[in-house]
């Protein structure tokens, strides 16, 4: 219990620096270890696949994107920090930081909120609902579900992938005839 | 992976969705907040990938619900949905580099020239 | 052998989507190949690849007639649903999907002329393929999170569509605050998926019509019903949500402009009517959706009226048209609906008029403001008269097809006792004559003298105005076939609702 409360409260004073941070380097750093966190996070509430797309796509690739358009551009320099809220600085931060796990622990261990999980399933409702007895059981599910269940979204999706290929492409080419 | 599969604990674990429910909104409150009052590209687009964030865990959380069970439906949806999501932060992140190549800055402020 | 079985039991693809994914995935192949031979094979494949489509369309007509409960249900790999993602074509997809393929081969006729001069022409007629492709797969899915793929596909394609002339400014802040407020809404798209998956264990729409459906309210399905209304809201320029849209479709080329009023915002308000029709019951939804659409409406008529900029107004005008299409959905019944879907067609084809006749005007005059276009209209007097007609249209003037939609959406308000609707509704209307008129004013009155001795533009782009103009005054004095196929689309929508919920539990 208390294991992911800790990596729950990273995750959300992490994503605080991450928006609040002056430099845009910190930001980034703080992104990253809010992603990262969560893929734990995934990987301990029982969803290891999940986990893994996290960390490579959300702590990686993205990331990296990040990484590479910051650098690119404004390196980090303190000229482009950010000042558009003046009254966030260090102390401000770090109340705000305590703050927002103070009302996380707080309302986790002394409030439950129910949520009607599956209240309104219908009689004819379908599931692949299993018990898992190790990880390699859900990663062998959820694969299986993946490719033969969602085959159709796959496909679909690897479109959208081609589309954004695209889109950069439409983006940043260089032509000499108007550059 | 034989390892893990000894663990006791392992993957038969079930938190209170109370706990995510809470981050959930935490981190929905910081990615809008992010999003109203940040004026850097690169910053919004951050606060946009909370937001995704934020969605993803509250699915996940509800996978594993059933004491002992899991559902495999909403975990392949979010690993789609995550592929998704990189997507437009991709081509966000395109944008505010043209941005910058043709203006020097991130700083919408500097180069509002559209009316609201 | 497993590979073969797949592609035997196969991934069932209707035309229409089958087609525009192809065609989008060749074309950049056959860019490079006219480049190298000189010839126009690109824009000879973009229009085929649209006219295809509308074929396609129509060979899917035929087969949602023919099949046994008018709904079509096509998955992958022998996997039926409820699990699998799926899509399920009812009337009401099909007249969907007719609106995008007819307004978008137009689009793309009118695109050939315009884009002439552009580079990256190729990288522009893949990404309008994909955006089309996009919303046919929006109008067939019968699955949710199906829908968000391809409303992603729509999305990205859009974004970069609108910041396409990427030299300037304009286009490029446009296009990122497009981005921005739409990934936020996908987010809460997201957020509302979970939702419903967390409230009945399913995303397919024939099972949530049959679990959530009906039930009462509670916190939990409040919040869903807040999630949606933003996830979809943003995309379809729903009033507090709207802001991204004037700075978009001014700043757009033309004919993209024309695609987004005409179809993109109202693929966005089909997913919310699809949702909401599935998810609840109308008497939850008639009157928060009641109160959007007088704010839409209003609003986007004021501001419309203040604006100096020709396609701003437009924009502005398109938010107040969404307006009084939510009037025909807060009345939840299928004389609303079918007053919704007509004026979705009819807009399509007025405001995709209005747009791409304002496009030629700008395209010659250079300029985009008002003021400065004094005149131009006696040296365009084919495309002034399609701007005319639309703006007639618009306003709801009798014997344009704007008067038939508009009139249906009102009394269908007045039908279900929202009789103040409808008076807001009508004052609206007339509110929206008085900038309309004053455009048309400034068009015809005496030439500045940088509007003297300009001539028509390009004979391609007059020809699709003029088409278009016939269509909006055909369909004003001889509504009947458009009449119909809304009325077979909205009963499929509400009656045949039983059909579409058979389908997936059978």
């Amino acid at each position: 219990m208390i294991e992911i409360l800790f990596i729950l409260s990273l995750v959300v004073v992490s994503a605080l620096l991450a928006v609040t941070s002056r430099n845009i380097v910190f930001a980034v750093i703080a992104l990253l270890t809010t992603n990262i966190s969560l893929g734990v996070a995934y990987f301990m509430m029982g969803a290891p696949t999940v986990a893994l797309f996290q960390l490579a796509i959300f702590a990686g690739a993205v990331v990296v994107f990040f990484v590479i358009t910051v650098m690119l551009t404004t390196g980090g320099d303190v000229e482009f920090d950010d000042d558009s809220v003046p009254w966030i600085n260090k102390t401000t931060q770090l109340v705000l930081a305590a703050a927002s796990v103070l009302v996380l622990l707080g309302v986790s261990l002394t409030r439950e909120i129910a949520f009607p999980y599956l209240e309104y399933a219908s009689s004819a409702l379908e599931t692949l609902m299993f018990s898992p007895t190790n990880y390699d059981d859900i990663t062998t599910a959820v694969s299986q579900f993946l490719w033969q269940h969602r085959g159709f979204d796959l496909v679909s999706q690897s479109f959208v992938v081609l589309a954004a290929v695209i889109c950069c492409i439409a983006l940043l080419k260089i032509r000499r005839d108007h550059e | 992976m034989h390892s893990l599969a000894k663990d006791k604990e392992g993957p038969r674990v079930m938190y209170p969705i109370t706990f995510f429910i809470v981050t959930t909104a935490l981190l929905f409150v910081f990615g809008l907040v992010a999003l109203t009052i940040k004026r850097d590209l690169v910053r919004l687009l951050i606060g946009i990938e909370i937001l995704f964030n934020a969605a993803n865990l509250f699915f996940v959380a509800l996978s594993t619900q059933h004491v002992g069970m899991i559902d495999p439906l909403p975990q392949s949806i979010v690993m789609m949905a995550l592929v998704l999501d990189g997507t437009v932060i991709a081509v966000g992140l395109a944008l505010a580099l043209n941005v910058f190549k043709h203006y020097k800055t991130f700083d919408i402020r500097k180069l509002r020239r559209l009316k609201w | 052998m497993v590979g073969q079985a797949m592609i035997q039991t196969g991934l069932q693809l209707p035309l229409p989507l089958l087609i525009s994914l192809i065609g989008a995935m060749a074309t950049p192949f056959i860019g490079i190949l006219s480049e190298r031979t000189g010839m126009k094979l690109k824009e000879a494949w973009f229009v085929l690849v649209s006219a295809a489509s509308l074929g396609g369309v129509y060979q899917l007509y035929n087969m949602v007639k023919a099949a046994p409960d008018g709904v079509l249900l096509l998955y992958s790999w022998g996997q039926a649903p409820p699990l699998s993602g799926c899509l399920e074509i009812d009337m009401l997809g099909v007249y969907m999907s007719f609106s995008i393929a007819f307004l978008g081969l137009l689009v793309s006729i009118y695109s050939i002329s315009y884009m002439e001069h552009e580079t990256r022409v190729a990288e522009f007629y893949t990404l309008v393929t994909f955006m089309i492709a996009g919303m046919f797969g929006i109008a067939f899915a019968g699955d949710l999170f199906t829908l968000f793929v391809f409303w992603e596909l729509m999305g990205l394609s859009s974004y970069v569509l609108v910041s396409f002339l990427k030299q300037n400014w304009g286009p490029i802040e446009a296009g990122f605050k497009y981005l921005l407020m739409s990934a936020t809404a996908g987010a809460f798209l997201l957020l509302s998926m979970a939702l419903l998956y967390g409230l009945t264990g399913t995303l397919n729409f024939g099972m949530l019509a049959n679990s959530i459906r009906g039930n009462p309210l509670t916190p939990w399905t409040v919040l869903l019903f807040s999630t949606l209304i933003v996830g979809f809201g943003v995309k379809s320029a729903i009033v507090p949500m709207h802001t991204w849209l004037p700075d978009a479709h001014p700043e757009a080329p033309s004919p993209i402009s024309a695609l987004l009023s005409g179809v993109v915002i109202e693929t966005g308000l089909y997913g919310l009517t699809r949702l909401l029709f599935v998810v609840f019951e109308p008497s939850v939804f008639k009157l928060p959706i009641a109160a959007l659409a007088v704010l839409t409406m209003t609003v986007g008529n004021l501001l419309a009226l203040l604006q100096g900029d020709l396609k701003r107004m437009l924009a502005y005008s398109s938010i107040a048209q969404i307006g009084y299409m939510l009037v025909g959905l807060s009345a939840g019944t299928v004389y609303g609906a079918q007053g919704l879907f007509l004026h979705v067609f009819n807009h399509s084809m007025m405001k995709g008029l209005a747009f791409l006749a304002a496009g030629s005007l700008i395209h010659i005059g250079n300029t985009r403001n008002i003021e400065d276009l004094k005149g131009i209209g006696r040296a365009m007097p084919l495309t002034t008269m399609g701007l005319f007609v639309s703006f007639m249209g618009l306003g709801g003037v009798p014997a344009t097809s704007g008067f038939i939609s508009k009139f249906m959406l009102f009394s269908s308000a007045i039908e279900v006792g929202m009789t103040w609707l409808t008076v807001i509704g009508v004052l609206n209307s007339a509110l929206s004559m008085a900038y309309y008129l004053r455009v048309i004013k400034t068009l015809i009155s005496d030439p500045i003298d940088s509007m003297k001795g300009l001539k028509e533009a390009p004979k391609l782009m007059v020809a699709v105005t003029v088409v278009m103009t016939l269509v909006v005054i055909l369909f004003g004095v001889w509504p009947e076939p458009a009449v119909s196929f809304a009325e077979s689309a909205a009963e499929a929508l509400v009656n045949g609702f039983n059909a579409y919920i058979g389908a997936i539990i059978g």
